[in-house]
């Protein structure tokens, strides 16, 4: 009988820390457990008692390189409480400000965390002795995507300029106009991201996902749409609860979640983008034709791709809002304080963001639901994991360690929205 | 009178405070870099910034001399002072252990290494914290080093002396 053991004591490039348990006995895989072991931040609870303007800028602080997920997922519930239309001006901020969000989010991973695992790195400073190039044009992106979060949010990391309603103060158009030229180079260098990123190699893995995303209708989604999926889901964000149903699991302590059937589901760019092919900008979709991806990707190593692809579509959309872009008569509409319970869910770089509040007629929080992308992803994960080492227990253990973090890291984790420390051990007995 | 141009990074030395206000003494880089901007005006350019790493390679972009002062995690007592040339030694990976997505201070300073793009002198300045906790309030040993250390960036400002290659404490708390 062999026996063998891999640990992997600490697993880098993801944010955030946790542990994961692979088990092989015999040559048969026993048990992958993707661990999420750090105490709980009861953010929930904290936002019980609580206004409901506060909610905005407290859950933007689950996270530090996707705030405006949170930021915008509370705005939107609030506002369907108190039954706000924000004006056109001020949607198209919104959208604006998650471009920057995007591409900052979208940028980081793949140039710092993923592309090292593509090339063979132990992280992007060694990448950048060999391809500074390649990392200074990475980085110079990610600059523009902290320059729009800086404009409309106030800062680039957890911006303060987002309230219940619209923004506490409009950008000025010198202020967007400063960075068009940034973004007329920047969308050069996306479309040659698409290409690089597109010539890695990819472990040869597709999987036959339930995508779930929004799915707005008229636009690539941001802010809003339906819950949809490729199986047929199709409902307003306010039915979540009923199609996503979390459970507690021993080995984490971030809920886990599935299908009201029990199926495990996908979110995520590859999920958008399958959804939502159709609503992609031209060159967007041209970009990824000729980056050899079909309308569906299942073959989770090429999210870099898909992300890069994404990162095409945020930068034209940014151009079109800033081009046309009007001050706002007013930064933002008055809010009448109505009871009730409301729902947002907005698409984070890394997947679906839901939220839910219920507020009394003070405006108080009794109620608050959040669930992050990350923590959705966790069983979709160790169903990946579990495929890939039971098509590849004949890999060396370094080997086999190696592309099982890469695995991991294809889903840009953000576990810090729900934990900290994420170690990897596989176990051969 | 004509209006003068604010002094730039290119003339001035360089010295960014990085934190965050609201995590305890993970503040206690923008307390001290206002110490410092308080008892040497116009010394230095002084800026306080969260630690994103790409925002802090822009800040230092055009300038030749930088001290950067952030709270660590070294193991060493809290209050206590390190200092170290990052011109001449890599930074401890685990010293900054608050980042985003694993790309602050740390990576910053080694990415720029990589592409030979570090200023001629940048020196950490780093404060040991105790409790990074949610609160605007810094542990006690903390508080006590934010005028020493304003003290040193200082000096460091006025001498032309190189700080030591290699990590040193250069102060430990009073508790300690």
């Amino acid at each position: 009988m062999a026996n063998r053991t891999i640990n992997v004591d600490y697993l880098a490039r993801v944010e955030g820390e946790g542990a994961m348990h692979v088990k092989i006995h015999d040559d048969k895989l026993e048990e992958v457990k993707l661990k999420i072991f750090e105490p709980p931040r009861f953010f929930e609870a904290l936002l019980r008692g609580r206004d409901y303007t506060e909610a905005p800028d407290i859950t933007a602080r689950i996270c530090g390189i996707c705030p405006v997920a949170y930021l915008m997922g509370a705005v939107h519930a609030m506002e369907s409480i108190c039954e706000v239309r924000v004006s056109p001006q001020i949607r198209e901020l919104r959208r604006l400000l998650y471009c920057g969000e995007w591409i900052e989010s979208h940028v980081l991973h793949m140039f710092m965390l993923h592309a090292p695992d593509f090339l063979g790195y132990e992280d992007a400073i060694q990448l950048a002795k060999d391809h500074p190039d390649v990392v200074k044009m990475g980085l110079r992106l990610k600059k523009l995507g902290n320059g729009l979060m800086t404009v409309l949010g106030g800062r680039e990391v957890h911006p303060i300029n987002v309230r219940v309603g619209g923004f506490y103060k409009s950008p000025k158009p010198s202020a967007l106009k400063n960075l068009r030229g940034e973004l007329d180079w920047a969308l050069g260098a996306a479309l040659q991201t698409v290409e690089l990123v597109a010539g890695f190699e990819f472990q040869d893995f597709e999987q036959d996902y339930e995508f779930v995303c929004l799915r707005h209708g008229e636009e690539y989604p941001l802010n809003e749409g339906r819950l949809v999926s490729n199986r047929g889901l199709d409902v307003p964000i306010s039915e979540y609860d009923n199609v996503l149903i979390e459970e507690h699991v021993e080995h984490s302590t971030a809920l886990h979640s599935h299908r009201e059937n029990g199926d495990i589901c996908h979110v995520g760019p590859l999920a958008r983008y399958a959804m939502n092919y159709d609503l992609l900008t031209p060159a967007a979709r041209s970009a990824a034709k000729k980056a050899g991806l079909p309308p569906i990707v299942r073959n989770p190593f090429r999210s870099i791709t898909v992300r890069a692809v994404e990162v095409v579509y945020a930068i034209e959309e940014a151009i079109r809002i800033i081009d046309s872009y009007e001050v706002p008569d007013k930064p933002f509409e008055p809010v009448t304080v109505r009871a009730g319970t409301g729902y947002g869910c907005t698409e984070a770089p890394r997947g679906i963001c839901y939220h839910r509040y219920t507020i009394d007629d003070q405006g108080i929080i009794t109620d608050a639901k959040i669930v992050s992308p990350t923590a959705v992803n966790q069983k979709i994960i160790e169903k990946d994991l579990w495929h890939f080492v039971e098509a590849n227990l004949d890999l060396p253990d370094e080997k086999l360690k190696w592309t099982c973090e890469q695995a991991i890291r294809n889903y840009d984790p953000c576990i810090s929205c729900s934990t900290h420390f994420l170690d990897l051990t596989v176990e051969r007995s | 009178m004509m209006a003068l141009d604010p002094p730039s990074p290119k003339n001035l030395p360089l010295v960014i405070g990085v934190g965050n206000a609201y995590r305890r003494d993970d503040s206690v880089g923008l307390h001290i870099a206002r110490e410092v901007r308080t008892i040497a005006p116009g010394d230095a350019l002084v800026l306080e910034r969260s630690g994103e790493g790409v925002d802090l390679m822009d800040c230092w972009r055009e300038a030749d001399r930088v001290i950067l002062v952030d709270a660590v995690r070294s193991g060493k007592s809290p209050g206590a002072i390190i200092e170290l040339n990052a011109s001449a030694t890599p930074i401890p990976s685990d010293y900054f252990h608050y980042s985003t997505h694993a790309f602050s201070i740390a990576e910053a300073v080694e990415m720029c290494r990589a592409l030979d793009m570090l200023p001629a002198s940048i020196h950490i300045i780093g404060v040991e914290g105790a409790d990074f906790g949610s609160g605007t309030s810094m542990s006690p040993a903390v508080a006590d080093a934010v005028a020493p250390a304003a003290l040193r960036i200082v000096r460091l400002l006025h001498e032309s002396s190189e700080s030591p290659a290699d990590p040193t404490c250069l102060a430990e708390a009073s508790d300690a």
